[in-house]
């Protein structure tokens, strides 16, 4: 076996101490946590220490000089390991967890062996050419760099889905149990905080039920960055703030995101495209297509509004499809935002079309004759009701669903957890992953839905579609003339 | 009955009577569509948004429902 096998199975071993310290953390405490990797860390030091005492003897069997390194490690080495496996085992830690610490270098050895022996059957499950254990072992370690980035990011995603399940499971409770959840916490630091914690539990609740845009308390979510830095940090005011602001500080990112990536795409604009930039390209050629040959050309003035709104409204959507973030459209506050912004386009476009006389004459519905005079103030405020729902329904719409949709994904989260809740290991059924999908094709449909009703209005503010018959708010439906 | 019972039953229900009429709502539509592109392949895309603006019509109603029973759920404790 070459030294390339321990080195590789050192570095495994310290992602998955990583882990299993972490879920230990969350499980039994700090201490357990810590108790595994340094139990982790010591059999790890053990085998360093093997290996450079190996190094030794080869080298004087050879009769080469061996390096000072290896000298110090094992000379220094022997006292360090056994006053650190002492101090392990005096030190009042949790031996059951030292002990499992220990045993993670073992096992990944173990494992990492079964797997060199069935090489010929893994091969053929990774489509690999055949190649002998030895050659396995030989195989140079690929870049440092290579290696790093790929592991630490496997990693970090696992430690990311274990604080995200640890900070999800207790959540179907959660908001009501704010306060009780900050007591503790308020407990524990001394009774001085006591006063101290009132306020921020109140904040928190306040907080809690600001952002769900006036829901009782007790709707699931997932968590955020927001929120999770709230639950850490009860007592920063900044934290609350920043959790009360979520929202806003999402629907920014992902303006921020599509301003980025668009830009980067088209840095340097080339006559033949590269790849991002052929691919933004297709997509704004494809939505001028969709709107000029939906409801003609004079729509073109349009397309970078309504373009903007529907990857704007479908990156928002998606975004809550993402561990730690939330979709900003999943609060009534950044619909009805966006909403108020198109009325007024939809009511400026109108004017600047027809005229202050016209607008007002279209909207007491175009009377032409006497008749048409007459029920001119009774058609008034229905025409006004008409155009003052457009608004409130848009927001409605998307909100509804995006909330609707995150919420069942949330619930299938917590069933998912509560079906595997029999053994320890924090790990949930993946029940939720369908929806997910049904996530994904609901919040493209109602971006959809979003922009093209404001392309709808916006049609029905220009000119000719004045002559159109379409009366009441849902009359819209007819826009695809030819 | 308690008004928190009331709630309690009427919330659900209303919401599943509001998800029945939309329901057959969408099914009505789809089915339009689907026989107008059955007849008429050539149509479809023209059908397409006719056909995503009725199902945003008419679920709406039923996301209105929805959110009414967000609104009023807190009130059962």
């Amino acid at each position: 076996m070459g030294i390339e096998f321990l080195v590789r199975a050192r570095r495994v071993t310290l992602a998955l101490t990583v882990l299993a310290a972490l879920a230990g953390a969350v499980y039994g405490g700090l201490a357990f946590g810590l108790a595994i990797a340094l139990g982790s860390l010591w059999s790890v030091g053990n085998v360093l220490f093997l290996e450079a005492f190996a190094r030794l003897l080869v080298a004087g069997r050879l009769g080469r000089t061996p390096a000072m390194r290896d000298v110090a490690a094992v000379l220094g080495g022997l006292p360090a390991l056994l006053l650190g496996g002492w101090a392990l085992l005096a030190g009042g830690l949790p031996l059951l967890a030292v002990t499992l610490g220990f045993w993670i270098l073992f096992a990944v050895v173990v494992l990492k062996g079964l797997g060199l022996a069935l090489a010929r059957s893994l091969d053929f499950a990774t489509g690999r050419s055949g190649e002998s254990p030895r050659a396995a072992v030989r195989r140079p370690l690929p870049s440092r760099r290579t290696q790093g980035l790929t592991g630490w990011a496997l990693v970090a995603l696992l430690a990311g889905g274990m604080v995200l399940w640890a900070t999800a499971a207790p959540k179907p409770q959660a908001p009501a149990e704010h306060p009780a959840a900050a007591a503790p916490a308020g407990e524990h630091a001394a009774e001085g905080h006591a006063a101290d914690a009132a306020p921020g539990a109140a904040e928190g609740h306040a907080a809690g039920g600001g952002h769900a845009s006036g829901h009782p308390e007790g709707v699931p979510e997932m968590p955020t960055i927001p929120g999770v830095l709230a639950k850490l940090l009860p007592h920063a005011a900044w934290a609350q703030a920043f959790f009360v602001w979520e929202n806003l500080f999402y629907a920014l990112l992902a303006g921020v995101f599509l301003i980025v990536a668009v830009r980067w795409a088209f840095a340097r604009p080339k006559l033949v495209p590269d790849r991002p930039q052929a691919l933004v390209e297709l997509i704004v050629e494809g939505a001028h297509d969709f709107l000029t040959g939906t409801f003609g050309p004079e729509m073109a003035r349009y397309v970078p509004f309504v373009g903007s709104l529907f990857f704007y409204i479908l990156t928002m959507n998606w975004m809550g499809m993402v561990p730690f973030l939330k979709a900003p459209t999943s609060s009534l506050n950044t619909t009805a935002a966006m909403a108020v912004v198109v009325f007024l386009y939809v009511q400026y476009t109108a004017i600047r079309h027809q005229g202050l006389f016209g607008y007002l004459h279209h909207m007491a519905g175009s009377p032409r004759d006497a008749i048409g005079w007459a029920v001119a103030p009774v058609l008034l405020p229905i025409e006004l009701m008409g155009e003052l729902i457009k608004p409130v329904s848009l927001a409605a719409r998307l909100f509804g669903n995006i909330f609707g949709e995150d919420l069942l994904i949330a619930v299938f989260i917590g069933i998912g957890a509560a079906i595997m809740a029999w053994q320890p290991a924090p790990v949930g059924f993946p029940i939720h992953v369908l929806f997910m999908f049904l996530g994904l094709i609901m919040s493209a449909v109602q971006a959809l839905v979003f922009s093209l009703l404001t392309a709808v209005y916006l049609y029905m503010a220009l000119p000719h579609g004045h002559d159109e018959e379409h009366h009441g708010a849902g009359s819209g439906a007819q826009p695809a003339h030819a | 009955m308690p008004y928190q019972s009331a709630l309690g039953l009427a919330l659900p229900l209303a919401i599943g009577l509001a998800a029945l009429g939309s329901g057959i709502g969408l099914g009505l539509i789809g089915r339009a569509v689907m026989d107008a592109i059955g007849r008429q392949p050539e149509a479809a895309g023209k059908l397409f948004v006719p056909m995503i603006l009725g199902f945003a019509f008419c679920e709406a109603l039923t996301i209105y429902a929805f959110i009414t029973m967000f609104m009023l759920s807190g009130r059962i404790q």
